[in-house]
């Protein structure tokens, strides 16, 4: 019954909701008589970065959880768990707000641009342990705003804000917690084979609250066959583009969240209802990028997830720890594993020209680097196309071309 | 599945709003432009490899120089369709139109033209400062050069036997 409810509520969504949102953003004269005669006035494109939705999907197989330490408290947790197996699903948003292009004041020939975006973030984790009789559902949602501003033809100063709310399904009244994660990030464009960046985070991606720098670099053009990434301490990866269609890479990133669920498993025995659990790992593998088009992308990926780390927290002993990290009453360490992984992209609108602009391919690769909700899965770098070779001309169409072409140029 | 209705939902009132402020207005039946969007994004990077390799762009003389150029060419890329928009109407509507509304599309027609001059002027001075006036008159050159290195193409895709 609960089902049919839902499918009815998806149903009345997708034939009302969606398609009525879709005609008011298109249609502005719908009101007007069809043979009103009025040439629509085209507008100039105001955003460089366009609308993106995004999924992940990711999980690792099944395997054995070891107890940190020898203590027998923890030996007894780590028999009740069993085995731990995790996947994770999130949907992800962002949209520019405004945008501001100016010339700057005291150097005429540079450009300058302010981004200001929203974003929206939605994760369902579900960790599965073998000896618990209900697995739990655990959820985070969240939207957020970030401000990118790039100066002097060089310069990025990246600014994040995620708050978001995390609770667990099995008791969403008293698990519910608000929690921010946001970031400060100074990008220097040394040149466009080159970048560093610098700044702070305060981030829950290692499975506690953390307060963390974060130093990274870039060797390569952004859209060169090959490039090099190393962003502490979130990835690092090479990637080969050898067409615009297809690209891969090698890489090595962290995974992980803090969560609170539920104690009605009573794995913490001094009363807390709620209690805090958290997880990282570094997912080492290969990522194979499809990109159709400039609207469309997807990826699969797969490798093996190692450094493993499970927490459990007491919530009413780490609430007098205001900015620490809190202190766990069990670490387990699972075993390695297989993950796979795999996700879309959809671009939509159009945006500003930006090719051959490689301060915005940087502020295009810091936006889709620092995803969304703080959960390091973010939508790829679909939206910088690999540099054409002459031998795309061949592909060229007449319709592709006939803005640009007029009857004096065939003479 | 409530929130994530919630989360979709707000998801395309953000999008259609956002799709409406990117494109521009557009009327029923008069499509924005009949470019394919791949098509569209191979033809700017040829255009980009083009004219970097014609002016042998230095890396910081590019820095400045794309920023530059692609700004403007997206204010003469709006003219020019406002511009085919006017033309198609006429085309269409010929029969239909009054002669002031003829007079309107006239008048607009002309302004479109002397604000895509008027954008090339602005352009050129800005540019002034990136290039050497040798690079920058070699710039129109390579537009031409590409454009009609994009007809040669075509012209001889024509020709093949389909």
């Amino acid at each position: 019954m609960q089902n049919v409810k839902h499918l009815l509520f998806l149903l009345c969504w997708l034939i009302f909701i969606m398609p009525a949102s879709l005609l008011h953003g298109g249609v502005g004269d719908s009101l007007l008589p069809g043979n009103f005669s009025r040439t629509p006035k085209q507008r100039e494109v105001r955003n460089y970065i366009r609308p993106c939705v995004y999924t992940n999907f990711y999980s690792t197989g099944s395997r054995a959880m070891k107890s940190s330490s020898n203590s027998i408290p923890s030996l007894l947790i780590t028999a009740r768990l069993g085995n731990y197996k995790f996947i994770t699903s999130n949907i992800g948003f962002y949209c520019p707000l405004y945008t501001h292009t100016s010339f700057d004041k005291n150097d005429s020939s540079t450009v300058n641009t302010f981004h200001l975006l929203m974003t929206i973030n939605g994760l369902v984790d579900q960790p599965q342990f073998s000896g618990l009789e209900k697995q739990h559902k655990l959820y985070k949602t969240g939207l957020g705003l970030r401000m990118i501003y790039g100066w002097n033809s060089k310069f990025i100063l990246f600014v994040d804000a995620s708050p978001y709310v995390v609770g667990d399904k099995y008791d969403k009244q008293n698990t519910q917690q608000f929690r921010l994660a946001s970031s400060v990030v100074f990008n220097w464009m040394i040149n466009p084979k080159f970048s560093l960046r610098g700044g702070f985070t305060k981030t829950f991606l290692f499975g506690n609250r953390h307060y963390l720098p974060m130093l990274g670099f870039r060797i390569g053009k952004l859209d060169s066959k090959c490039y090099f990434n190393f962003q502490l301490p979130r990835i690092a990866s090479i990637n080969f583009q050898p067409t615009p269609k297809f690209s891969w890479s090698i890489y090595s990133k962290a995974y992980g969240g803090l969560y609170n669920i539920s104690n009605t498993d009573t794995l913490y025995l001094f009363g807390d209802s709620v209690i805090q659990f958290g997880q990282s790992g570094f997912a080492n593998g290969i990522r194979l990028d499809f990109r159709p088009g400039p609207n469309f992308s997807f990826f699969v990926s797969s490798g093996f997830s190692m450094r493993n780390h499970v927490w459990l927290f007491s919530n009413s002993y780490n609430k007098a720890n205001h900015l620490k990290p809190f202190a766990p009453f069990y670490t387990g360490t699972p075993d390695p594993a297989m993950f796979v992984n795999f996700g879309i992209t959809w671009r939509f609108g159009n945006a500003k020209k930006s090719q051959g602009n490689y301060l915005m391919y940087d502020i295009m690769d810091l936006n889709n680097t620092m995803d969304p909700g703080d959960n390091n899965s973010g939508p790829g770098n679909s939206d910088i196309r690999r540099a054409a070779e002459k031998k795309e001309m061949e592909k060229v169409q007449y319709k592709d071309v006939v803005d640009l072409i007029d009857d004096t140029d065939l003479y | 599945m409530k929130r994530i209705l919630l989360i979709l939902t707000i998801i395309f009132a953000f999008l259609a709003n956002g799709l409406s402020a990117q494109t521009g207005s557009s009327s029923k039946g008069i499509p924005d432009s009949t470019q394919s969007a791949t098509g569209a994004e191979r033809v700017q990077a040829l255009k980009v490899a083009f004219i970097t390799k014609a002016l042998n762009l230095t890396s910081d003389e590019a820095e400045k120089f794309w920023p530059i150029y692609n700004l403007y060419q997206d204010k003469r890329e709006a003219a020019r369709k406002q511009l085919q928009l006017d033309y198609k109407k006429i085309k269409e509507q010929a029969d239909k139109l009054s002669p002031e509304e003829f007079q309107k599309l006239d008048e607009e027609i002309v302004a479109l033209k002397v604000q895509d001059a008027a954008l090339v002027s602005e352009m050129n001075d800005k540019l002034k400062a990136v290039l050497p006036p040798k690079k920058l008159a070699q710039l129109y050159v390579a537009e031409e050069d590409f454009k009609k290195e994009l007809i040669k193409i075509l012209t001889e895709d024509n020709k093949k036997p389909k």
